[in-house]
């Protein structure tokens, strides 16, 4: 397992989880992924 | 009735049995556990008029009149009959624990039966044919004790709670009865399934044989959603009028309540997790009784595939029972808050600790396997890690919020939550652990799968990369979840974290599986698979699941009905009789034990009879 491909993988994996916690969250009436209280 | 010591006689017996079981049976869980409270004798409704639609007035009914149904009964401690040398709810309560228990493991078997007999068909592999045959093979006999139950617990309650099963036959009375006809085409499409195995084989006869296979599969699950909508009735009554218990008149109503498919859904993927750890327990006692390689070899691979149904209901089985509890609390949050805040918390610290017994036993099991072969020594060095934050996992699962102190250890400790283990005894914390759980036992099994593998495609490098980056990146999400929602945000924040937790665990088994099917085409074995090479002590791990598994579900049964606390049916019917009180932790503990120990007995004589049947005779 080269280290660059695990790098970039990490970097795509972070963008999906991201947008993921994103859609999950907004689907659910939360306004947004930081928290204003 | 495989066991020809069985007469066919026995089986119509049984058959009458079920059909005056399946009359009213499948109501357990509908005698309440709660604390006494007398109701007034001037209030109660007269039995008899239970049931019967009240005529209006005039008597004779005009057409198209709309019936009026009698409220539910009201009783009093008197009206609970009582016989000497019994105790009506203990009774009650094995009985419906153990029928439960046999339902569950002959309503799961058929379904993966189903599946690896097409399998064996679609590979043309007999060894699944083989194995499938003896999957339900044990099944029989237990099929017959479960209607044996049935019928024991229906009588049980017809002695014991005559007004109750009354008042339910009322409301169900269409389904009790397509419940008891629909047990005879269970009996028949089950007999022919398994006696026209042999018959019904090759070419279109196959075909025949699986579709019978499939009939089985949906008269037994259509079984049990009829059942189940008779315990969750009694949860969360619908259909009828709320101030007095009457019946609206629509029957779909009272089965469709709100609870219904919360349970229906747990109940059927706890059930494939049941039947995969009781085939897996058989597996095991017949290896370790095998004195021939080729039978060890056999039995080693039926455990095997036993153990992955298992683990196939149990990954999914904790978000089934997140929907299921959410919905409680949505149907009623005092229910939801004495299910989980109240008298029965310490159970869920019970059940956590089982749980995670569960997911050690089957890592142990998978790491076990990798003695098959040689290959797997690549990945062995990875174990200890693995374990090591499983354990760290498990302990954070079961670390109680509130402890029960002495004054002197409160004053000791500060107050009643310990500094730093108190912040992980909220849901927060569990979530974190239990997705996580599930993905290492993902790893574990992945780990497994390519143990005697090499991939052989030009992308390994970069597949297997991507892999390490879900894998990682999830859990590192799955934590941030849980440690900023969980303790730094309010209750909204809070609560919704949980279902991308859920994704992610979802994400890493869906992505790293479409991954590995590609990337594992056309693999290079690096060495074989040597099927019986596993220490005995695996096969012990296998026990372990089908006892933990049993007790696990007894205590959580318990708790389900628990809930309803002094009620027959929630805020419909009150529970008045003597033993309308909730029992300690540890009284209803040693109850569900002792069950447990009578299933297990019963389970190792169906072993048993297995076993000498497939004997010969000497001379």
């Amino acid at each position: 397992m080269k280290v660059g491909y695990f790098v970039a993988s990490l970097v795509a994996s972070v963008i999906y989880f991201l947008l993921m916690d994103l859609g999950l969250m907004k689907l659910q009436g939360v306004p947004s992924l930081i928290y204003h209280p | 009735m495989r066991f020809s010591s069985f007469s066919l006689g026995f089986k119509k017996a049984t058959s009458l049995t079920l059909l005056l079981g399946a009359l009213i049976a499948g109501g357990y869980g509908i005698v309440s556990l709660p604390f006494a409270g007398v109701a007034s004798a001037a209030e109660a409704v007269k039995s008899e008029s239970v049931g019967k639609p009240v005529e209006t007035k005039g008597e004779a009914k005009a057409e198209g009149e709309k019936k009026v149904y009698p409220p539910a009964p009201k009783l009093t401690a008197a009206d609970y009959p009582k016989i000497k040398g019994f105790n009506s709810r203990i009774l009650v309560w094995i009985v419906a624990q153990l029928h439960l228990w046999f339902a569950a493991f002959v309503l799961a078997v058929p379904i993966f039966v189903l599946i690896i007999e097409a399998i064996g068909m679609g590979t043309k592999d007999e060894r699944y044919d083989k194995m499938a045959y003896e999957f339900i093979k044990v099944s029989m006999a237990a099929y017959s004790i479960t209607a044996i139950m049935g019928g024991l617990l229906t009588f049980s309650l017809l002695v014991f709670y005559p007004d109750l099963i009354r008042y339910m036959a009322s409301l169900f009375s269409r389904s009790m009865l397509a419940y008891a006809f629909l047990f005879f085409a269970e009996s028949a499409s089950l007999y022919i399934y398994y006696y026209g195995w042999h018959w019904l084989e090759g070419g279109f006869r196959k075909w025949v044989h699986l579709t019978i296979g499939l009939i089985l599969n949906g008269v037994g699950t259509f079984l049990m959603l009829l059942a189940n909508s008779w315990v969750t009735f009694t949860m969360s009554p619908n259909g009828v009028d709320p101030a007095t218990g009457a019946f609206l008149g629509s029957e779909w109503a009272v089965i469709h309540n709100f609870l219904w498919n919360p349970l229906n859904l747990h109940r059927v993927v706890a059930n494939i997790a049941y039947g995969g750890s009781i085939i897996g327990a058989y597996a095991a006692y017949k290896f370790l009784s095998s004195s021939t390689t080729e039978e060890k070899a056999h039995y080693d691979w039926m455990g095997y595939t036993a153990n992955m149904i298992a683990i196939g209901g149990l990954l999914p089985l904790p978000f089934a029972g997140y929907w299921l509890t959410k919905e409680i609390y949505g149907y009623s949050q005092q229910m939801g808050i004495t299910l989980m805040g109240g008298v029965f918390a310490w159970l869920f610290i019970m059940q956590a600790v089982l749980i995670g017994t569960l997911f050690l036993s089957v890592n142990y099991y998978l790491w076990c396997g990798m003695n098959r072969s040689e290959g797997a020594v690549r990945y062995t060095k990875n174990i200890k890690w693995i374990a090591a934050a499983i354990v760290g996992c498990f302990l954070v699962w079961f670390t109680p919020h509130t402890l029960v102190l002495t004054n002197q250890e409160l004053k000791a400790l500060g107050g009643p939550y310990h500094k730093y283990l108190g912040p992980l005894g909220i849901m927060p914390a569990k979530n974190t652990a239990v997705n996580i759980m599930i993905i290492l036992t993902f790893l574990s099994f992945t780990l497994y799968k390519r143990a005697n593998k090499i991939a052989t495609v030009s992308w390994a490098a970069t597949g297997s990369a991507l892999q390490a980056a879900i894998f990682t990146m999830a859990i590192v999400n799955i934590v941030i979840l849980g440690v900023y929602y969980g303790y730094f945000t309010n209750t909204v924040y809070k609560v919704a974290a949980s279902v991308p937790q859920v994704l992610s665990t979802l994400s890493v088994i869906i992505l790293t599986t479409i991954i590995d099917t590609f990337m594992y085409k056309g693999a290079k074995e690096v060495a074989p698979l040597h099927w019986g090479r596993v220490p005995a002590r695996s096969q012990y791990a296998l026990f372990m699941l089908a006892v933990s598994f049993t007790w696990l579900m007894g205590l959580m049964g318990y708790i389900r009905s628990g809930i309803r606390q002094h009620w027959h049916v929630n805020s419909i019917m009150r529970d008045n009789s003597i033993d309308a009180f909730t029992p300690t932790i540890g009284y209803a503990a040693q109850i569900v034990t002792i069950a447990a120990m009578i299933f297990m007995a019963i389970v190792i004589f169906i072993f048993w009879l297995s076993n000498i049947s497939s004997k010969k005779a000497a001379h």
